[in-house]
């Protein structure tokens, strides 16, 4: 048989003790302290997020650098010279005239046509590396080409027409516009001139 | 009441209870970057490899832009008391003053020019001058912190882009102050090479 005094300090002290643990928790305080298993002197450890932004200290100090000083900056205004921390990737040079061969899009394959199984006709020959550049002239005569299809250069565009075209007489809303329109031009002419004559009339009168 | 609280107690004991605030001896983790009130936080006892050993960062001033020739940071409401760290990186050319691993301050310096280059290691201040007229160059630096018998000095300059210093390191007036008033002789002034 427990007596009751023990029963009563076994209630206090798991009350205690799950109090300890309940205020851990839910206030995030380290009560280690108690026992003398506070860490310290934890060791280096790479620190590092899982979205990759920094997190290392030089890394958070280097956003703020208004940038690297390279060696003879100071005596050059060339800004190419000037490093940056801030750039995410290497200078990249480009040039700043258009080069002499410039590749245009061609289809590499024919587009098939004809009834299936035929073997397709004879298309413009292709360079080896399978495209055209504007130097180039297509070679030899050109094949038959087959209907439906018609031969455009290489280097022109083509301009497609929107289908249908433009009717000759316009809509019943054009119009409408066009009149409410005259109507507003001719309202605004009419209040400038009207204001114009009131501030001349009052103007010219006599005092 | 007796059984209640029991099984409340058996109960808490099975919630695990881990905290990531905290870094184990060794162990590696990863965490996502902490802002609190323009400060990003650091566990306790971080130290990096990219800082000086002795150095322990508690927390940084969060500053993602970055600064321009003449700005700098001040924010001294979260440490009062402590040692006085100064952090000079020469290489992004920028000061950080640290107390007790709180970062307060931090600004963009001038340093010297390459042929009259600043050196790096860790000094201390040897002297504190409010105002001072420079023997070598004849020219005022207030608020100067002598680091070397040399005559390389912490002091208040016009920081301005495109220029440098005979290597010693120049900072903004009104940081300079505030810097004067917070270090004190025998503080430790870690320069990284440029």
């Amino acid at each position: 048989m427990v007596s009751k005094s023990v029963l009563l300090s076994a209630a206090y002290a798991s009350l205690l003790i799950g109090g300890l643990v309940a205020t851990t928790l839910i206030f995030n305080v380290d009560f280690r302290f108690l026992t003398g298993m506070a860490s310290s002197g934890a060791a280096a450890a790479p620190i590092g997020d899982a979205a990759g932004s920094p997190t290392d200290p030089m890394d958070d100090l280097a956003l703020r650098s208004p940038g690297f000083r390279t060696k003879g900056m100071l005596q050059t205004k060339k800004r190419s010279l000037r490093a940056s921390p801030h750039a995410s990737s290497p200078r990249r040079r480009s040039e700043r005239v258009l080069s002499g061969v410039r590749d245009q899009f061609v289809p590499l394959a024919p587009p098939p046509f004809g009834p299936v199984g035929v073997p397709p006709a004879p298309w413009l020959p292709l360079p080896e590396d399978g495209r055209w550049t504007e130097r180039m002239t297509p070679p030899g005569p050109l094949s038959p080409i087959p209907p439906g299809f018609t031969f455009v250069p290489v280097g022109e565009d083509i301009i497609t027409e929107p289908p249908g075209g433009v009717p000759a007489v316009p809509e019943p809303s054009t119009w409408v516009t066009m009149i409410v329109g005259f109507f507003g031009i001719g309202t605004a002419i009419r209040r400038r001139s009207f204001w114009r004559r009131t501030a001349t009339d009052a103007s010219s009168a006599p005092h | 009441m007796r059984r209640t609280s029991l099984a409340l107690f058996a109960a808490s004991l099975l919630i695990p209870h881990n905290r990531p605030h905290d870094l184990a001896a060794g162990e590696a983790i990863t965490m996502p970057r902490r802002e609190y009130q323009g400060r990003i936080s650091f566990p306790r006892g971080y130290t990096s490899a990219t800082l000086p050993r002795d150095l322990y960062i508690r927390s940084l001033l969060a500053i993602d832009k970055r600064m321009r020739f003449g700005d700098y940071r001040w924010d001294d409401r979260v440490a009062t008391t402590g040692p006085t760290r100064i952090l000079v990186n020469l290489k992004l050319q920028t000061i950080s003053v640290f107390r007790d691993g709180h970062e307060l301050g931090t600004a963009v310096i001038l340093y010297g020019s390459d042929g009259t280059p600043t050196p790096t290691g860790t000094f201390r201040i040897l002297e504190r001058a409010r105002h001072h007229r420079s023997n070598l160059y004849d020219a005022e630096m207030p608020y100067m912190l002598r680091l070397t018998m040399g005559g390389v000095a912490i002091h208040a300059s016009s920081v301005r882009e495109g220029f440098a210093t005979h290597g010693c390191i120049g900072i903004p007036a009104a940081f300079a102050a505030r810097l004067f008033a917070l270090a004190r002789k025998g503080d430790i002034v870690t320069i990284l090479p440029a």
